[in-house]
């Protein structure tokens, strides 16, 4: 055992400074534990020292060597890495979440079998903010959209396609539009007060749980509204958007649940092939010079509602628009077909359910005001209040 | 030259120190050691190594020789930088006590201070190593510098804090000796030894030998745990082990003394039951110094096992 000077029959500060920083071999760990062991005054200068250690550790450990963090070895090679990874995980995103509802679109979507090129083809779905909505109601005021809805919509690539239709031109489109790209045109017909009280209620989703869901939220999950959207291949541009109230307006919840989850299936997955079909679709341009915000159609006639709520109809593809004298009150956002009543859903509920119907004949038109109140007509010139 | 294998050697070649170190590994250790800095030469260095190794006996026990890996690996788990440092404060080299200063002047002050609990103590303590460090005391009208007794085992800094930390205890206990003797409370007078039962007095001496047959480690925990009053983790950053770890072996430490209590008391011609009957008897009916017990293990052993 060492001594010192001063401690004749201890230890010395060697050994147990040794001892503190376990620097001993097992032997002189030994012989210092059974000097411990019945030494209280070496028991407590080795207690004191490591106090006193363990209060300087932080620092001590700084000043003699910092430790460089795990990412810092990586050097040039970490921004690459991670943007490859982030890649990566965008990709496996996007395949996980597309991969049920194409498969679910898949099967109605071809758009020759429904919708000849003379006809009005496709019945696009899509959700966008009307001005009614331009308050966001509160959780527990929105539709009974699913689960589905609400998780598999945000997607960075659907805003991606959106920004890039509305800053695209306006070329004239003799093909029948697919789904996405009419879900396109119609979040490109959204008028300009009704997209900037979207702009207000995505301020107000702000403190929603992530960025992704402000993103669908503001460009296709409207707070209650769903919006079917209608090419028509007969007319150069004709498009005709069938909107379909949800909550308070239909009593068919259960359709709107089924037209929800199949909406939000097309919301995921638009194909690089789409988004560059999408930038190509016009708008309708109404002879106020106003673009169409809600379109219908109904056999040859289509209706048209513009942003300052003037409704505008053309009896046949090509020919001229007539402004109809508004026999409603308030602000009309919405035209469109009467939807299915009760919730039954027959062959054309369920084609619609998967975005797509064949426009049908002699169908009764609905006008929605910004008070959610319907007026109907069967021939989109005489109006009445439901 | 190298040092001599001594993987079977006789009791003078123990006692013997090395004669020498091997050249290229005194030169490779003086050269990471940074001694030359310090005006050690090669030589000097090359003692001042083989002294201390000598000393510590490689970090074998006594009666064991090193061989040569065991030397060689002694030598390179030196704090070689420290210990160059230090002895080149010790020989007074100016350098060597700018580097220490600018290193350890204020980590040493800190240290005082955690340890002394008061920044005026701390200050005055880390302010009286540092006059002595600096060799302010001479001896043999030599000035003696206590870094000369740094051997390089641990780090520097944990060193200067065990000394510290010395300091103030010796200086602590020290005042506590010099309290006048009206301030220290008058101890009460001891009462006279007062006949008790039998199977107390058996039970005291069960507990003795349980105590005693304690190997160190339990001993030491018992000890810093229940005498000193230290916490777990105080314990457990002096054992370089967890708190959890610490908690185990304290349980197991009582454990194991309860079990031998008993057994002791069954050899002392106790029934199990009345062992375990006894075990319950109120402690303070007990008369056993546990301190003097931790602190002194030498016990009498029991009639039976002195018998067998």
């Amino acid at each position: 055992m060492t001594t010192t000077i001063q401690h004749e029959s201890h230890p010395g500060a060697e050994s147990l400074a040794a001892f503190a920083e376990q620097a001993l071999g097992a032997h002189e760990r030994g012989q210092i534990l059974a000097h411990l062991a019945i030494c209280s005054r070496c028991r407590q200068i080795v207690a004191l020292a490591s106090d006193a250690a363990a209060e300087a550790a932080p620092t001590t450990q700084v000043a003699v060597r910092p430790r460089r963090a795990w990412w810092q070895g990586w050097g040039l090679a970490l921004a690459p890495t991670v943007a490859l990874a982030a890649t990566v995980a965008g990709v496996a995103y996007l395949h996980m979440h597309r991969a049920t509802p194409d498969n679910q679109t898949a099967k109605v979507e071809p758009p020759a079998q429904i919708a000849p090129n003379n006809a009005p083809v496709a019945n696009t779905s899509t959700t966008a903010p009307t001005a009614n909505f331009a308050r966001p109601k509160p959780s527990n005021a929105a539709p009974a959209v699913s689960s589905r809805e609400s998780i598999a919509a945000p997607h960075a690539q659907a805003e991606g396609i959106i920004a890039r239709v509305e800053e695209a031109p306006a070329p004239s489109v003799a093909a029948p539009a697919p789904l996405n790209e009419s879900r396109a045109v119609a979040n490109n017909l959204v008028p300009a007060p009704a997209q900037t009280a979207v702009d207000a209620w995505q301020q107000e989703q702000k403190s929603a749980p992530s960025a992704a869901t402000r993103v669908f939220a503001s460009k296709s999950a409207a707070p209650s509204k769903l919006r079917d959207v209608q090419t028509n291949a007969s007319g150069n541009n004709a498009l005709a958007v069938n909107n379909n109230a949800l909550t308070d307006v239909t009593a068919g919840a259960a359709a709107f649940n089924n037209q929800a989850n199949s909406f939000a299936a097309m919301e995921v997955a638009p194909t690089a092939k789409r988004m560059k079909k999408a930038k190509e679709l016009p708008a309708i341009l109404l002879p106020s010079g106003l673009p169409a915000v809600s379109v219908t159609n109904s056999g040859s006639l289509t209706l048209a509602l513009d942003a300052t709520g003037a409704l505008y109809l053309r009896p046949l593809a090509g020919a001229a628009w007539q402004r109809i004298a508004p026999q409603w009150t308030g602000h009309a956002v919405l035209v469109r077909r009467q939807a299915a009543p009760g919730g039954q859903e027959n062959g054309e509920d369920k084609a619609r359910s998967y975005g797509i119907t064949a426009a049908a004949p002699a169908k009764l038109l609905e006008i929605v005001n910004d008070q959610n109140q319907v007026w109907l007509s069967t021939d989109g010139k005489t109006w009445s209040a439901k | 030259m190298g040092v001599a294998p001594a993987q079977s050697v006789t009791a003078a070649e123990i006692a013997s120190p090395p004669a020498a170190l091997d050249r290229d590994l005194a030169q490779e250790l003086w050269r990471a050691s940074g001694a030359a800095d310090w005006d050690l030469s090669l030589d000097s260095f090359s003692r001042i190594l083989i002294e201390l190794a000598t000393a510590a006996n490689f970090g074998l026990d006594s009666l064991s020789a090193a061989n040569v890996g065991q030397q060689s690996a002694f030598y390179r788990g030196l704090h070689l930088g420290e210990l160059a440092l230090a002895r080149g404060c010790a020989a007074g080299c100016e350098r060597a006590w700018e580097r220490f200063l600018s290193l350890y002047r204020q980590p040493l002050t800190r240290a005082a201070i955690a340890i002394a609990g008061s920044e005026t103590v701390g200050r005055d303590l880390a302010d009286q190593l540092y006059g002595e460090l600096y060799g302010l005391t001479e001896r043999d009208g030599e000035r003696r510098s206590p870094l000369a007794s740094y051997r390089g085992r641990g780090s520097l800094m944990g060193w200067l804090r065990t000394t510290l930390a010395q300091r103030h205890v010796d200086q602590i206990r020290r005042t506590r000796r010099e309290e006048p003797l009206e301030e220290i409370d008058a101890a009460a007078p001891e009462a006279g030894p007062t006949a008790q039962p039998a199977e107390l007095t058996q039970l005291e001496r069960a507990i003795e030998h349980a105590v005693a047959a304690q190997p160190a480690e339990e001993r030491f925990l018992l000890a810093a745990y229940y005498l000193d009053g230290q916490t777990l983790l105080q314990v457990a950053r002096v054992l370089g082990v967890s708190e959890a770890t610490v908690s185990r072996k304290l349980h197991r430490a009582t454990a194991s003394i309860r079990k031998l209590v008993v057994k002791n008391l069954e050899r002392s011609g106790l029934s199990r039951r009345a062992a375990e009957e006894t075990l319950g008897a109120d402690p303070r009916d007990l008369s056993p110094n546990l301190k003097k017990l931790l602190q002194n293990p030498r016990t009498v052993p029991f009639p039976e096992q002195a018998a067998s």
